[in-house]
């Protein structure tokens, strides 16, 4: 079993498998999620003289390293925060993660990090050729609630900014990074669902 | 300029994208969308360590108009030097004028980002950022704005003040005494 990032080359694609691309990413990033987390687990020990099968074929990719990372530096802000929040928002913000991290990562950004809002969002900040976004998800769903607010910054000039689902939000991004044209920001002022 | 409640400069800033903390833009009591700053220039930086006393806070942390006479605060009754606070720097220019639109449906709101003069009786270089509509200013009291509005402007305002804060500052200007000083 070797997980590798998948290609996201979605350019050729139709709207709909373009869509059907970014949930299978979605699916196999949280899949892949558990995966880490159970190889980190500590399930195999020094102690143990027969390694777990998954020891023995999967390898951490420099993506996955990103996730832990992240992972952790979710779990260390919440420790800061927790007095702030309900205790089960944690868990919500994770699963939020699991939705939002993998498809962020599979941009291959530059830079990323991920930081706690007191919005009950986890606020994504991705450099990448000199093109700073800010991915801001919002993990409450509620009826009629936009999901992602989407900012985009390029030398200091905002150039994108619109709110849309979690799907949407991440194609608008992804099609902004293929190099597609982008509506102007005064006729673009919402995603399109 | 902004104070935080920073301590060590690597907390002020994200390791790897070098933008400020958003937990340090604002604290959960307080209200991104009407954000406090203070001008720098003839207040300097070293007076972000003055702290009010519970004394001070209910004789002086009101808003007040920029001529009303206020008797100075005396020092350890009114307020205290309290440590060194760590802070960030933005330029008025680069966030006055900013836009938010948000359109969904019928429900449709354009807001522009507004850094106004708000003197307190502490301090009269005490300055908001907040958010106008055609129907004026935003009112910074959350629960007046629909949700969905609310949870879009901070979102805005958080990325905006993310992408212009900066932990430090050259050489600025000090307003001229003739835009503040009556004759």
């Amino acid at each position: 079993m070797k997980l590798q990032n998948l290609d996201t080359s979605t350019r050729v694609l139709d709207d709909s498998s373009r869509m059907a691309l970014i949930k299978c990413i979605a699916t196999l990033g949280s899949y892949r999620a558990d995966v880490i987390q159970l190889y980190n687990s500590n399930l195999h020990t020094s102690n143990s003289n027969k390694k777990p099968y998954y020891e023995e074929t999967y390898e951490l990719t420099e993506v996955d390293k990103k996730y832990i990372h992240i992972e952790k530096s979710l779990k260390k802000q919440w420790q800061e925060l927790r007095s702030f929040y309900e205790s089960d928002v944690y868990d919500l913000l994770k699963n939020g993660m699991k939705q939002s991290l993998p498809l962020l990562l599979d941009l291959n950004p530059n830079k990323i990090s991920l930081q706690i809002s007191y919005d009950k969002s986890i606020f994504y900040t991705i450099i990448k050729n000199g093109i700073t976004i800010y991915f801001d998800h919002f993990i409450q769903i509620e009826e009629d609630m936009d999901e992602v607010v989407v900012n985009v910054y390029k030398n200091k000039q905002k150039i994108f900014s619109g709110s849309s689902s979690l799907e949407n939000s991440y194609q608008k991004v992804q099609e902004f990074y293929l190099g597609e044209t982008l509506p102007s920001f005064i006729s673009n002022d919402e995603l399109s669902q | 300029m902004r104070s935080t409640n920073a301590i060590l400069a690597e907390d002020l800033v994200d390791a790897e994208t070098k933008k400020i903390h958003i937990r340090h833009i604002c604290s959960p009591s307080e209200n991104i969308i009407d954000l406090s700053i203070i001008l720098l220039g003839v207040f300097e930086r070293s007076y972000l360590n003055i702290k009010l006393t519970p004394k001070g806070i209910g004789d002086y942390n009101h808003y007040c108009e920029p001529d009303e006479d206020v008797v100075i605060p005396i020092l350890n009754e009114d307020y205290v030097i309290a440590d060194n606070k760590l802070c960030f720097f933005i330029k008025i220019g680069e966030i006055n004028g900013q836009r938010v639109h948000y359109k969904k449906g019928d429900d449709t709101f354009t807001a522009i980002c507004e850094v106004m003069h708000t003197p307190m009786r502490w301090n009269y270089w005490h300055f908001s950022i907040r958010w106008k509509t055609d129907e004026g200013i935003i009112p910074y009291e959350k629960d007046l704005l629909k949700k969905k509005w609310v949870q879009r402007l901070s979102s805005d305002s958080r990325s905006l003040i993310s992408e212009f804060a900066v932990i430090e500052t050259k050489e600025y200007d000090i307003i001229n005494q003739e835009c503040y000083m009556k004759n």
